[in-house]
């Protein structure tokens, strides 16, 4: 239980510093070259664990599909956007819109069936976490003077 | 434009988690997360291509560390597969957002990985432990 605990927050603490290193990388190098860094060396570093934690069971491909090829190209979007936010926006920020954003359109998807064929009823807790948010951001800028997400 | 950015990146990651879901269900773990990536690195490396390239490849005066964020992804992809068989989809998934913005928060609040110093203010934090307990109700 614990160790699960622990590992679900090393994963959450690993995205969010893993957003920040790679908005450094466009420091130096155009966002396209950044993004299509960060998906290589995201590639190896797979093939290399996968290798080691499973073998050569990581080339069994047999289940692909040639419209996989093309889902691989969201990740593009998730790179390309994440970097050009943060530099907008800084890290916080850039989180918090993303992560709001990112539990907005998943209820979307399960509310509407979506890409994910079976359609999923509204829940009482996501009622109350969309009011919980809303609040939360009208708190949060309270003593701002420039706006963090424009609500209504 | 900053937020729009950013409403798009939560927009692509909840896409993302419906196709690797999809993928996940045929091929394992390991060989979705080198196959999508693969194929991103090579979409993207076309649209560099035809790109304005005002910065020349300069990815040797960026600062090591920095340039170890992709791989990164090898260790969440792990981590929360293995969270996921000890707490279950739900938890994992709300620790993991939760995770995330206690990070960049205390990074940005401390300056840490030479970003900018950026002060929360009291009442600020009312606002994120709200939004924080919303995430937490919507992935339950």
């Amino acid at each position: 239980m614990i160790i699960g605990i622990l590992l679900a927050l090393v994963a959450g603490a690993f995205v969010g510093l893993q957003n920040i290193f790679n908005r450094h990388l466009n420091e130096h190098v155009s966002s396209w070259f950044a993004t299509t860094f960060v998906l290589l060396t995201g590639s190896v570093a797979a093939l290399i664990i996968g290798l080691l934690l499973q073998g050569t069971k990581i080339f069994d491909v047999s289940g692909m599909k040639p419209s996989y090829w093309f889902f691989g190209l969201v990740g593009v979007g998730v790179i390309y956007t994440m970097i050009q936010a943060m530099r907008r926006l800084g890290p916080t920020k850039t989180v918090l819109i993303s992560i709001i954003a990112q539990l907005a359109f998943s209820l979307l998807f399960d509310v509407t069936g979506f890409l994910t064929l079976p359609q999923v009823d509204l829940k009482w807790q996501d009622i109350v976490g969309v009011l919980l948010i809303i609040s939360g951001v009208l708190i949060f800028n309270l003593k701002k003077k420039v706006p963090l997400v424009r609500v209504k | 434009m900053g937020i729009i950015l950013a409403i798009l990146s939560g927009f692509f990651i909840a896409l993302q988690n419906v196709t690797n879901a999809t993928i996940g269900s045929e091929l394992s773990t390991w060989t979705t997360a080198m196959i999508t990536q693969a194929a991103g690195a090579t979409g993207a490396f076309i649209i560099y291509l035809f790109s304005k390239k005002n910065q020349t490849l300069g990815l040797n005066k960026v600062k090591p560390l920095y340039l170890f964020g992709g791989s990164f992804g090898a260790i969440v992809v792990a981590s929360s597969v293995i969270a996921v068989s000890y707490v279950g989809a739900t938890i994992s998934n709300a620790l993991i957002l939760l995770a995330q913005l206690g990070i960049v928060i205390m990074i940005e609040a401390y300056g840490l990985f030479d970003l900018k110093k950026q002060k929360i203010a009291g009442k600020q934090w009312v606002g994120l432990a709200l939004m924080m307990l919303g995430a937490i109700f919507i992935s339950l």
